[in-house]
C-alpha cells in the first residue's frame, strides 16, 4: 500500500518528488483515487498538495493573473477575477461535489481531451509554470498537451502556476470569451465536445479571435483556419454559416461510446454559434 | 499497519484514529464510526448518495480517502440535528411536503441543500436544482425536494 505524504511547503513537496520513485501528486483526488484504488496506477507514495497555501488562489498580480494549481474548480468558477469562458468551463464540470474537491491543476494534468478547463485556457493565453527540485520552466497551454493523459510533465515536476495575461487595454476595450458544451444531460456530464472562444467585439467585428476545442481530437486543440476566417470581418450570418462549416471541417472527432464522429461534426457547429451569440451578447445566431 | 494517523471533528465532536493510506472516506465513517447515514449508490462520485460536508462544502465521500479529512470538519446527516433531538428546518421540511420515499438518497440532499442555504438563505428553483444537481433520486422525481428545500429556506428565514 502507497504511503501517504502531507508535505508542509511547496519546498518539502518538490525535494519528495524528486527523492522518491514511484510518488504521484495527489490534489482533489477525484480522478485519482479511484484510479489507485482499482491498481489502474501504481504508486509507492501518495503526495498530497491539495493544501499547500503556495498552491491555492486567484491574484492579480504583474500585468497577469495568477492561478495557483490547487484552487477547486468551485472557487474558478466563482472568482471575479477570472474571465467568463474559463469559469464557465469549470462551472460545468461533474456537480457541486466534484467541484467543491476537484482542482484546476488536476483537470490539466489530468489531460483528458475533454477536460472543460481546457479548451477555456487555451483561447486565453494560458501559460503553465512547472518546478521541480532542480529548476523551473514556462510553457505556452498549447505544448502541455501530448495527448491523451500525456503531458509534458517529467518525473519530479509539479504544475505550480497557470497565469493569464490581463487583456484589459487602455482603449477600454475588453477581451471577452464564452465557453459551451454538451454532453449526454445538463450536470455530472462528461463533455461530447466543449468549445471556448475569446476575442476583441467592437462594431460588429471580431478581432485577434482564438477559438478552441475539446473532446474533438486526441487533445484540446486550437482551430487556426477558423480564426483566420473570422479575423476582421463583420460577423453576420454568412460569415458564420462559413466559419462553422469550416470548423466541422477541421476538426478530428474520435468515434466513441460517447458519441459519433458525424454527431460531433454537427453539434460543435451548434455549440460554436451559442458561444458567438454569447461573447457577443446577442439572442442567437441561426 | 495502519499506516496514517488522522484527527478531525466529527458532527462536533473531536476524534483521532490510524488509517490505511488506501481507505475511502465513506468506508471509514460507516464501518469505523457506525455513521450508515452515508450511503454508497455508484461509488464513482455519480449518484451523490455518499454527500457529506467537508469544511461546510458538499463533497462526495466515496471519492474521499480518508486521509484527507485531517484537519477538517465533518458533518454527516447524523450530526444535523440538535443534541436534543430537534430536528433542522430541511429535515422537517423533507418529512413535511413528502420529499422522502425509499430513503436512499435523502441524507445527501439534504446535506447537499444544507451547503446551499449556509451561503444562499434564499435561493431560487434554479439556484436549488443546480445545487442538488449531483443528487440523484430515483423515486420521487425532485419536485417534491426542491419544494421541500424552499419551505426550509422560508422556515429559516422566520
Ligand atoms: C463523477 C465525475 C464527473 C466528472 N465530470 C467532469 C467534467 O464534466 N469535466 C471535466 O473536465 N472533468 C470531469 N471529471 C474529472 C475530474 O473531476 C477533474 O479532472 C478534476 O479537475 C480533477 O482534479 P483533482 O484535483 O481531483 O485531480 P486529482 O485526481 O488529484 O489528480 C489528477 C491527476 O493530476 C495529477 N496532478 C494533480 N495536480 C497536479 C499538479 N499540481 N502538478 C502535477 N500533477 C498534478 C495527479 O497526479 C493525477 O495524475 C469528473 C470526475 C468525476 C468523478
Ligand atoms: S456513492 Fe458516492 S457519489 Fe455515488
Ligand atoms: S427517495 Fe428513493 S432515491 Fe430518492
Amino acid at each position: 500500500m502507497a504511503r501517504y505524504i502531507t508535505p508542509h511547503s511547496l519546498a518539502e513537496a518538490l525535494q519528495i518528488l524528486g527523492q522518491e520513485e514511484h510518488c504521484l501528486p495527489l490534489a482533489g483526488g477525484t480522478d485519482l483515487t479511484l484510479l489507485v484504488r482499482d491498481g489502474t496506477v501504481q504508486a509507492e507514495c501518495l503526495l498530497d498538495i491539495s493544501k499547500l497555501p503556495e498552491l491555492i488562489g486567484v491574484q492579480e498580480e504583474g500585468g497577469e493573473i495568477r492561478i495557483g494549481p490547487c484552487t477547486t474548480l468551485a472557487d474558478v468558477a466563482s472568482s471575479p477575477l477570472l474571465p467568463a469562458a474559463l469559469r464557465a468551463g469549470a462551472s460545468w464540470i461533474g456537480s457541486p461535489q466534484i467541484r467543491a474537491l476537484g482542482t484546476i491543476g488536476g483537470n490539466i494534468c489530468n489531460a483528458s481531451p475533454c477536460g472543460d478547463t481546457l479548451s477555456p485556457l487555451l483561447v486565453l493565453g494560458g501559460r503553465f509554470r512547472l518546478r521541480s527540485a532542480s529548476g523551473e520552466r514556462e510553457i505556452p497551454a498549447e505544448a502541455f498537451f501530448l495527448g491523451p493523459k500525456r503531458t509534458i510533465l517529467t518525473r519530479g515536476e509539479l504544475l505550480v502556476e497557470i497565469s493569464l495575461p490581463l487583456t484589459r487595454s487602455s482603449s477600454q476595450d475588453e477581451r471577452r470569451s464564452a465557453f459551451q458544451k454538451i454532453g449526454g444531460r445538463g450536470a455530472q456530464t462528461i463533455a461530447q465536445v466543449n468549445l471556448a472562444i475569446s476575442a476583441y467585439w467592437k462594431e460588429g467585428i471580431l478581432r485577434q479571435p482564438c477559438l478552441a476545442v475539446g473532446s474533438a481530437a486526441p487533445t484540446p486543440i486550437r482551430i487556426p483556419a477558423v480564426e483566420r476566417i473570422l479575423e476582421g470581418q463583420r460577423l453576420d450570418r454568412e460569415l458564420i454559416a462559413q466559419a462553422s462549416l469550416r470548423l466541422a471541417a477541421e476538426i478530428r472527432p474520435i468515434c466513441d461510446q460517447r458519441a459519433s464522429d458525424r454527431y460531433r461534426r454537427s453539434v460543435v457547429q451548434a455549440l460554436f454559434r451559442d458561444a458567438l451569440a454569447s461573447l457577443t451578447g446577442q439572442e442567437a445566431y441561426s | 499497519m495502519k499506516a496514517v494517523p488522522i484527527s478531525f471533528c466529527l458532527n462536533g465532536h473531536p476524534v483521532s484514529t490510524s488509517i490505511d493510506s488506501d481507505l475511502r472516506a465513506i468506508d471509514l465513517l460507516r464501518e469505523g464510526f457506525g455513521l450508515t447515514g452515508v450511503k454508497e449508490g455508484c461509488g464513482r462520485g455519480e449518484c451523490g448518495a455518499c454527500t457529506i460536508l467537508l469544511d461546510g462544502r458538499p463533497v462526495n465521500a466515496c471519492l474521499l480517502l480518508a486521509a484527507k479529512l485531517d484537519g477538517c470538519e465533518v458533518l454527516t446527516i447524523e450530526g444535523l440535528a440538535s443534541a436534543d433531538g430537534t430536528l433542522h428546518p430541511l429535515q422537517s421540511a423533507f418529512l413535511e411536503v413528502g420529499a422522502v420515499q425509499c430513503g436512499f438518497c435523502t441524507p445527501g440532499m439534504i446535506l447537499a441543500a444544507k451547503s446551499l442555504l449556509d451561503t444562499c438563505p434564499d435561493p431560487s428553483e434554479e439556484e436549488i436544482a443546480y445545487a442538488l444537481s449531483g443528487n440523484f433520486c430515483r423515486c420521487t422525481g425532485y419536485s417534491k425536494i426542491i419544494k421541500a428545500v424552499r419551505l426550509a429556506a422560508q422556515e429559516k428565514m422566520r
